[in-house]
């Protein structure tokens, strides 16, 4: 397939891409947050405070928990509506934001990452494995974009 | 007790804008390498006029992806340096077969002139003619060229299939033979 590319091709597509990525890690780390709050709550912690935007501390969730067991649930919470929101994106069959679906969970394990800090092995592996997720799929998606946009019979 | 993330909430998000920009900016360039597009130069043999060529360029132009580019190299002469000339894949030569015109080893000459210019590049071979073949004028451009396409000026609409065969041919990145 041979045609001439255009500059604002290049253009829509690149919003398109940072605008799909910007909205679906915004979702997701609303969601990663509430899903804290909410077993937080669920477990009876106390004092909950879900905070997006901090300048000193970045985005949080603090809660005081009765019991260790508790604030371990809670941690959990980070996929509880992660996992569901990502399945969303599963039905997406025949178009290339399927693949949004695995950045997603890349996307949380990367900001989960810094929930496991009692584990300070756990912690970079968590990291590395959100971030490799998150290429090996950004590459798939791209990919399948360009070539549904890009590489079309006349 | 705080489930903090390790980066703001604008660090997190900006780094997979990033990596996204970065691989988009990568992948984008290697599918607009992939499918750029080709040139196809058209030579004409001196006694071709360059009207009697243009129903043959729009069908090849309306059939394919490549931007053809029609010249005749002893009238207009070949300018390397323009831009036109730049990124050419392929090189079609074209020869008249109809009966009563120049003989064929004249225009052959003509294009072994230039030879240093298409040789080692792919090239195909089209004869054309408008009313009767010249059958050996085919048989010396066959034995001189191997593959050609012959056809016939006034009927291209009906010659959609060797049309298509001289397409796919210019797609393709086989070898081609050259003058020895």
């Amino acid at each position: 397939m041979i045609r001439k590319i255009y500059f604002s091709e290049f253009l829509v597509l690149f919003l398109y891409v940072i605008l799909v990525n910007s909205m679906v890690t915004s979702a997701t780390l609303l969601l990663h947050e509430l899903g804290h709050y909410t077993l937080g709550l669920y477990e009876g912690c106390e004092k909950i405070k879900f905070v997006l935007l901090d300048s000193e501390q970045g985005t949080y969730t603090e809660m005081i928990c009765p019991r260790a067991e508790s604030w371990y649930f809670a941690a959990l919470g980070a996929f509880i509506f992660v996992i569901p929101y990502s399945i969303l994106f599963i039905f997406l069959k025949n178009f290339p934001e399927r693949h949004l679906s695995m950045i997603i969970i890349g996307f949380n394990f990367l900001i989960a990452s810094a929930d496991f800090s009692f584990f300070p092995i756990i912690n970079p592996i968590v990291f590395c494995v959100g971030v490799i997720l998150i290429i090996w799929k950004e590459i798939i998606f791209i990919d399948n974009l360009l070539n549904k946009f890009l590489v079309r019979t006349k | 007790m705080i489930f903090q993330q390790p980066f703001i909430f604008f660090g997190s998000v900006g780094l997979v804008l990033a990596i996204s920009s970065a691989i988009f900016v990568w992948r984008f360039n290697s599918i607009k390498e992939k499918i750029k597009v080709s040139k196809v130069l058209i030579l004409l043999s001196k006694i071709i006029n360059r009207n009697r060529v243009k129903t043959l360029e729009n069908m090849l132009s309306k059939n394919s992806n490549f931007s053809f580019i029609t010249i005749q190299p002893y009238i207009d002469g070949i300018n390397f340096n323009v831009s036109e000339m730049k990124n050419i894949s392929k090189i079609i030569l074209l020869f008249d077969v109809s009966k009563n015109t120049i003989p064929i080893e004249k225009q052959i000459e003509e294009f072994e002139n230039i030879k240093s210019f298409w040789d080692g590049k792919g090239r195909e071979v089209i004869a054309i003619y408008s009313s009767e073949i010249d059958e050996e004028k085919i048989r010396k451009l066959k034995e001189i060229f191997g593959r050609i396409f012959i056809l016939n000026e006034n009927l291209l609409e009906k010659e959609l299939l060797d049309i298509q065969r001289l397409i796919n041919s210019l797609s393709s990145k086989e070898p081609i033979k050259t003058l020895s």
